[in-house]
C-alpha cells in the first residue's frame, strides 16, 4: 500500500472499540473525587514574568505531582494543560515558559507511565489510574481563582495527547485542545479482542464527548501510536476540529504543528 | 565517558594548534563584514499573528555577498527595552518552532533566530565554494582560501545581524545573550568571540566544529561530522594532504575561537555524546579563558537536556550573571 493510499483508507476508520454505557458519566465522577490535600511551593527562579510552583495533590489514591508556572501580573489568565508523554518525565521549567508569551498559565501534572510496547502488553499503561490523575489536575486547575474559565486549552503529545483529549471530553464549556500523536485509541482494534476490557478508558470513546475544537497533528510513520488509533480518535470528534497529517514524520515533536497550535491558541 | 575521565583530560585543548594568525584572520573578516551597508526589514510574520503580550517577526538582512538571510524574531511587549537573545540552531536543520522560541519571550526577553543558510530554514545560501558541496558544510570551501569557507561567510554574516541588533529599538544592549546547541554552540562561542563588546552572557550545549583531527582520529566523523570522512576518503586517501586540510579547517574550529571570549559561559556536556565527542568540547572548555562554568550531564547523549535549559532561567534571567 502507498503512502497516500494508506492515508486515504485511514480517512473513515472509525476504529472496533466500543464505548461502555455512562461512559461519560463515570469518568466526571471520577475526576471529581475528592482531593484531600494540597501543597504548594513556590521555586525560585529569576524570571520576573513568571511565578513558579510545585503542586503535590494527595488523593486516596496517592499523590501526584505538577508544575504550575503563570504570569506574575494578578488577575485571571488563560489556562494551559500540558499533559507529557509515556516513557519520558514531565517536561522541564524553561520549556513550559513558552506559553507565559502569550499570557497563559500552565499546570502540568507528571504521570509516569513507562512501557516497553503496549500495544503488546496494554495494561502496562494503568491508563485508567493515568487518566483518572490527568483528570484531577484538570479539576483542580480549573478551579483555581487566577485562571480564566472562558479560556482553556488542553495540550500534550502521545499519551499526553491522549489525555488532553480526555481532559477536553471532561472540562465544562469550549475547551481546545491540540494533540500531537494522541494514544491510545482504538485498543480493542490495535491489540485484538482480549483488549475489549480497555474499552473503559480508550481514548477514542472520550473524543464524542469534547465539545471545544481540536487540533490534531497525525505522523504517518508513527509506531508508538499507530496511525489508525489516531485517525479513530480523529474521525470520533465531533466538534469542530482540523487535522494536519504527517506522512514522513514518525513518534517525535514537529515544528509545523507546533506553529499551527500557536496559530490555534490566537484565533 | 564519566566524570573522571573528564578530568583526566584537564588542560587537553585540541589535537591540532590554532592556526598562528587566528586573530588577525579574523579581524580582517570582521572589517570586511563592518564595510557591508545595512539593510534589512523587521515586519510581521508571515507564519505566526502577534499577541497582545508578545510581537512575532520576520527580520530578513543582506548578508555577504548579498545573500538574503532570515531570522525569527520574537519581541515581548513592554515599556521598558527588554533584554535579547541570539539563538542558533543545530546541525543541519532551522529555527525551531515560533512555539519553541517563545520560552525567552516568556522571561521577557526578545529574541533573534538565525537560520543558517542552505540548511534546513530560509535563508539563502549563494554557494561559490570552491571543491566539493555534496557533503556537508564543514567542508565546503576547504579546497578555496580559508576566508571563502562556508562558516567563515556564516560569522560574518552573524556580524551583520550583531550591527542590525545595535540598530533594533526596544532592546536593552547592556544584555545581550547567546543560546546554542551543537552547531548553535559552534555558532555562539564564535559570536560571542567576534563580538565582545555586544555579546554579555552565554549558554553554550554541547558544542559542534570543534577540534575536528580528533573527531577524525575517533572515528566519529559520521552523521554532522560526515563531511571531514568524505573529504578524507575522495581527496585525501592516503592522508598526504591531512597537515594541509586541518590546518585551514583551524579557522572554524570552536575549540580556536575560546581564547577571545569575555563574557561568563555556562557550558553543558553529556557524557554520553557520540555525535560531538566530550573530548572534543574539553578543548573548547579548557580554553575558555572568561568566567565559566560546566555542567556533566552523565547519561545523556547529544539530546534534549531539561535541566539544562532550567539553569538557563537563572544565569539569563539575573540583573548580573552568576555562574
Amino acid at each position: 500500500m502507498t503512502t497516500t493510499e494508506y492515508k486515504k483508507k485511514l480517512e473513515t476508520y472509525q476504529g472496533l472499540c466500543r464505548c461502555p454505557e455512562n461512559f461519560f458519566e463515570v469518568w466526571q465522577q471520577r475526576m471529581r473525587q475528592p482531593v484531600r490535600q494540597v501543597q504548594v511551593e513556590t521555586v525560585p527562579f529569576a524570571n520576573r514574568a513568571a511565578k513558579y510552583e510545585t503542586v503535590t495533590l494527595t488523593t486516596e489514591r496517592g499523590t501526584i505531582r505538577a508544575r504550575c508556572i503563570r504570569p506574575s501580573g494578578d488577575g485571571c489568565h488563560p489556562l494551559m494543560l500540558m499533559f507529557h508523554d509515556l516513557n519520558r518525565g514531565i517536561r522541564g521549567w524553561h520549556h513550559m515558559t513558552r506559553f507565559i508569551a502569550q499570557g497563559y498559565a500552565v499546570l502540568a501534572p507528571e504521570i509516569p507511565v513507562k512501557t516497553d510496547d503496549w500495544k503488546t502488553a496494554p495494561e502496562q499503561l494503568r491508563l485508567g489510574d493515568a487518566i483518572q490523575d490527568a483528570l484531577l489536575c484538570t479539576h483542580y486547575a480549573h478551579s483555581l481563582s487566577f485562571v480564566d474559565k472562558e479560556r482553556v486549552v488542553t495540550w500534550g503529545e502521545g499519551l499526553g495527547g491522549g489525555l488532553a483529549i480526555a481532559a477536553a471530553a471532561m472540562l465544562p464549556g469550549t475547551v481546545k485542545c491540540c494533540a500531537l500523536n494522541p494514544l491510545p485509541g482504538d485498543i480493542r482494534g490495535t491489540c485484538g479482542e482480549a483488549a475489549q476490557d480497555q474499552d473503559d478508558w480508550d481514548i477514542a470513546n472520550f473524543a464524542p464527548f469534547v465539545k471545544g475544537e481540536v487540533r490534531m497533528g497525525i505522523c504517518l510513520m508513527d509506531e508508538v501510536a499507530p496511525p489508525e488509533g489516531q485517525y479513530a480518535i480523529y474521525n470520533r470528534l465531533t466538534c469542530a476540529k482540523r487535522k494536519k497529517v504527517y506522512p514522513k514524520y514518525a513518534h517525535e515533536r514537529v515544528n509545523f504543528f507546533e506553529n499551527e497550535c500557536l496559530r490555534f491558541l490566537h484565533d | 565517558m564519566t566524570e573522571k575521565d573528564i578530568l583526566d583530560l584537564d588542560g587537553y585543548a585540541g589535537m591540532t594548534p590554532c592556526p598562528e594568525d587566528f586573530d588577525a584572520f579574523w579581524a580582517v573578516r570582521m572589517e570586511e563584514a563592518d564595510r557591508i551597508p545595512l539593510q534589512y526589514s523587521v515586519t510581521q510574520s508571515r507564519e505566526i499573528p502577534s499577541f497582545e503580550t508578545c510581537r512575532y517577526l520576520d527580520l530578513w538582512f543582506n548578508g555577504m555577498g548579498g545573500a538574503r538571510l532570515y531570522a525569527k524574531y520574537l519581541l515581548p511587549v513592554r515599556e521598558e527595552a527588554v533584554p535579547l537573545v541570539l539563538q542558533f540552531h543545530g546541525y543541519p536543520g532551522a529555527s525551531r518552532s515560533w512555539l519553541e522560541q517563545s520560552s525567552f519571550a516568556g522571561m521577557g526577553m526578545a529574541l533573534i533566530a538565525l537560520d543558517c543558510p542552505g540548511q534546513g530554514g530560509y535563508s539563502e545560501d549563494i554557494g561559490g565554494y570552491a571543491g566539493t558541496t555534496v557533503s556537508g558544510h564543514i567542508i565546503a570551501g576547504v579546497d578555496g582560501p580559508p576566508e571563502a569557507m562556508y562558516y567563515v561567510r556564516l560569522y560574518q554574516n552573524i556580524r551583520i545581524l550583531c550591527r542590525i541588533v545595535r540598530q533594533l529599538e526596544g532592546i536593552d544592549l547592556g544584555r545581550v545573550f547567546v543560546n546554542g546547541a551543537s552547531q548553535g554552540g559552534a555558532l555562539g562561542l564564535a559570536c560571542a568571540a567576534l563580538n565582545p563588546e555586544l555579546i554579555n552572557r552565554a549558554a553554550i550545549l554541547y558544542p559542534f566544529l570543534s577540534d575536528y583531527r580528533m573527531v577524525w582520529e575517533l572515528g566519529a566523523d559520521v552523521i554532522a561530522y560526515e563531511g571531514l570522512r568524505y573529504y578524507s576518503r575522495w581527496f585525501d586517501p592516503d592522508g598526504e594532504k591531512e597537515e594541509e586540510w586541518f590546518r585551514k579547517l583551524g579557522y572554524i574550529d570552536s575549540k580556536n575561537f575560546a581564547h577571545l571570549i569575555r563574557c561568563p559561559i555556562l557550558f553543558g556536556t553529556g557524557l554520553a555524546d557520540t555525535i560531538c565527542p566530550p573530548q572534543t568540547q574539553c578543548a573548547v572548555y579548557h580554553q575558555l579563558e572568561c568566567p565559566k562554568k560546566r555542567c556533566l550531564f552523565p547519561g545523556y547523549g547529544h539530546e534534549e537536556i531539561q535541566e539544562f535549559d532550567d539553569k538557563i532561567l537563572d544565569f539569563f534571567g539575573r540583573e548580573e550573571a552568576v555562574l
